[in-house]
């Protein structure tokens, strides 16, 4: 599936795989929110439905121009005291019920602004189950985070911190194209029994 | 061939266990009350432990301690009449309710080969429901009432005469005058009685002669009595123990979603929205709506909105009585679009929402959908739509500059200013957020709703790059500064 960012399309082959974990390592300004939006853009002209896990409730859509979130499902965290404050559980249950229905084509989960702390602390299984549902499903999972915390992604990169100010005055769409993440991970896909 | 027969045997015993299954406890429906309480109907397990129809209760547990003597259940049974009917208006409109649990089918225009699998698919469904049937197909509805009687599970009858022949004369339910009177002619089988002259038999026994000649000859054609579909699909059920748990309840709504979904079918609609209600031991009651995205004829889809209302529902007391009511609507035939991004199975999707909107809260999931105001960060969430409209790009000029990610709420920040501009930041809850400011980018003055003293509000919003990195928006209000967000 493809997120309109040339310098992740073009080593992911074409786009986020389907049914497997993308991480993308970012904290401060480093673009990871040009990502989201070049996503959502794609996403959106090609009809598809996106779920964003939003854990720490950050993401701004008065920022987004208006019909550009029709096919999104923003579901945000760190109300009503759940996960802003370290507490996960919900956003797990969250993200494997979106992550198992197929009616998502990509599902976006932004676990910047917890704790990394918190983070690290989840249990390997966690992430494992959440795979699992994701096999089933075929659905394309984005991870967004400070510090790499998923053990089965099939990708890894990493945006360093480079945004300054001249940005502002760059056109959205530019600013997406010029992104260069590094690729740090890239597993095999797991070998299905029945092949 | 063109009547059908179904028939539940001891159809009081599976009614009741229908809905109150007995685990590995044997079972019996008594007749009568106090000493003349005698055993009517009774499972395998019973008949097992020795016990037989005709016994007297008494009897009937002195062989058996751990019986279960169920009265009949009236609720049970003409739950279980219902489904029964449901199932046999999808072979046939005219169906008769023939006896407790037997109902005539007449077949005119059906085709042999879809009446074969109508009627498997009919008696799956039914064992599903603990509910066995038997099925006699004939071309007379008597003659089909006795193939139900022989069927194991189903008996078609091609030849009614030499069908009939060697079933016993008792079948004819005789009176004991007719009983013993045939059997001093040595009469035994329905065949023996249908070697007589018809007209001997009537001017023996009169007009009742000629009718027991008519039904031992396969000839006892008679118009149907036909039952009328339900225009109200409703279901109540008084507990006899009240339920404290959610499984037996769900259990027994499982059942009715079940006869209520297969009536709604059989009237070719779909159901659009459902109605429970509880009452429960303190006189206390509980009623809900459920309004589905779209009218479904699945009972799994139906039932599923219940359990997840139940999975939340806490009560003070057991619960005495159900109720539920299934409002249905014509069922949407729609051709989905080559292009056109709908929902494949709302049911699923909606249902998937509704156990995030559990978790996080109902306001916390949805699309957003900018309010109609110029206060920053006022978003509301709507429900999803099911089908994704084409992108039409606005025109406006293109987004510049990166994304901000807000910080909710903002949090508070000492910033010093050099000629009335932001020059160095201090945030104790962010930690990268300190440093001087080597480039700013404002201030935007942005005010509203000015005409309203408690909503009025103002702000002054700068854009800021830090000496170490990082690209922040700071405001300042009336209360001070506040880091807003941070640009990604």
């Amino acid at each position: 599936m493809p997120t309109g960012v040339a310098g992740l399309d073009e080593p992911l082959s074409g786009g986020l795989p389907a049914g497997a974990f993308t991480e993308i390592i970012c904290a401060g300004s480093a673009g990871g929110g040009l990502v989201l939006h070049a996503a959502l853009h794609t996403t959106r002209i090609a009809r598809q439905r996106v779920g964003l896990i939003d854990a720490a409730d950050s993401f701004c859509a008065d920022e987004i121009p208006a019909g550009l979130l029709d096919h999104l499902v923003w579901a945000r965290g760190g109300g009503g005291g759940s996960s802003a404050s370290g507490d996960l559980k919900n956003i797990w249950s969250v993200a494997d019920l979106l992550l198992r229905d197929p009616h998502f084509a990509l599902v976006v989960l932004d676990l910047r602004g917890v704790s990394e702390r918190e983070l690290l602390r989840t249990p390997s299984a966690t992430w494992y189950r959440l795979q699992h549902a994701l096999e089933a499903s075929r659905v394309a999972a984005l991870v967004f985070s400070t510090t790499a915390v998923v053990p089965c992604a099939r990708h890894r990169f990493r945006l360093d911190d480079t945004l300054r100010a001249p940005a502002w005055t760059d056109e959205r769409t530019g600013l997406s194209a010029a992104l260069r993440p590094a690729h740090e991970r890239q597993r095999q896909q797991p070998r299905s029994l029945s092949a | 061939m063109s009547y059908a027969v179904l028939e539940i045997p001891d159809f009081p015993l599976h009614a009741r266990l229908r809905l109150e299954p007995a685990r590995d406890c044997p079972v019996v429906i008594y007749t009568g009350n106090g000493r003349r309480a005698q055993v009517a109907h009774l499972d395998a397990l019973a008949l097992r432990k020795g016990l037989r129809p005709g016994m007297s209760a008494v009897q009937a547990l002195g062989l058996c301690p751990d019986l279960r003597l169920w009265p009949r259940h009236e609720q049970a049974e003409s739950e279980a009449t219902a489904l029964l009917l449901s199932s046999a208006w999808r072979i046939a409109p005219r169906v008769e309710p023939t006896s407790d649990g037997q109902l005539t089918v007449d077949l005119s225009g059906r085709e042999i080969a879809a009446l074969h699998r109508d009627l498997t698919e009919i008696r799956l469904s039914l064992a599903a429901q603990a509910l066995p049937l038997r099925v006699g197909v004939a071309a007379t509805p008597g003659v089909a009432r006795f193939a139900a009687y022989q069927a194991a599970p189903e008996c078609w009858v091609d030849d009614s005469l030499s069908f009939l022949k060697p079933l016993p004369i008792h079948l004819l339910t005789l009176t004991d005058n007719e009983t013993t009177l045939f059997e001093s002619l040595g009469l035994r089988t329905l065949g023996d009685l249908a070697r007589l002259p018809q007209a001997s038999l009537t001017q023996r026994l009169g007009e009742r002669g000629a009718l027991l000649w008519a039904r031992a000859t396969g000839r006892d054609q008679r118009p149907l009595d036909t039952a009328t579909p339900p225009s109200r699909y409703f279901a109540s059920y008084e507990l006899e123990h009240p339920v404290e748990t959610l499984e037996p309840l769900l259990f027994l709504l499982r059942r009715f979603v079940d006869r209520l979904a297969a009536e709604v079918g059989a009237a070719g609609l779909a159901t659009a929205a459902l109605r429970l209600g509880l009452r429960f031991e303190d006189e206390t009651t509980h009623e809900r709506d459920f309004r589905l995205p779209q009218a479904s004829g699945k009972p799994d889809a139906l039932f599923r909105v219940l359990e997840q209302h139940l999975a939340t529902l806490h009560t003070a007391a057991s619960v005495n009585r159900l109720e539920i009511e299934l409002f249905p609507a014509a069922a949407g035939a729609r051709q989905d679009g080559l292009f056109e991004a709908s929902l494949r199975d709302p049911h699923q999707f909606y249902d998937t929402l509704a156990r995030a909107a559990a978790l996080l809260g109902s306001d916390r999931i949805g699309t957003p959908c900018n309010a109609n105001t110029h206060r920053p960060d006022v978003v509301t969430l709507g429900p999803p739509s099911a089908v994704i409209p084409e992108y039409h790009p606005a025109p406006n000029p293109p987004a510049f500059g990166p994304l901000l990610r807000r910080f909710r709420p903002p949090h508070s920040a000492l910033v010093e200013c050099a000629e009335e501009t932001p020059a160095a930041l201090a945030c104790h809850s962010v930690q990268q957020a300190q440093g001087r400011i080597v480039q700013t980018r404002g201030p935007w003055r942005r005010s509203g709703e000015w005409w309203d003293n408690d909503a009025a509000w103002a702000r002054e919003e700068w854009d800021v790059e830090l000496d170490r990195g990082g690209l922040y928006r700071l405001t300042r209000t009336r209360d001070g500064w506040w880091l807003e967000g941070i640009y990604d």
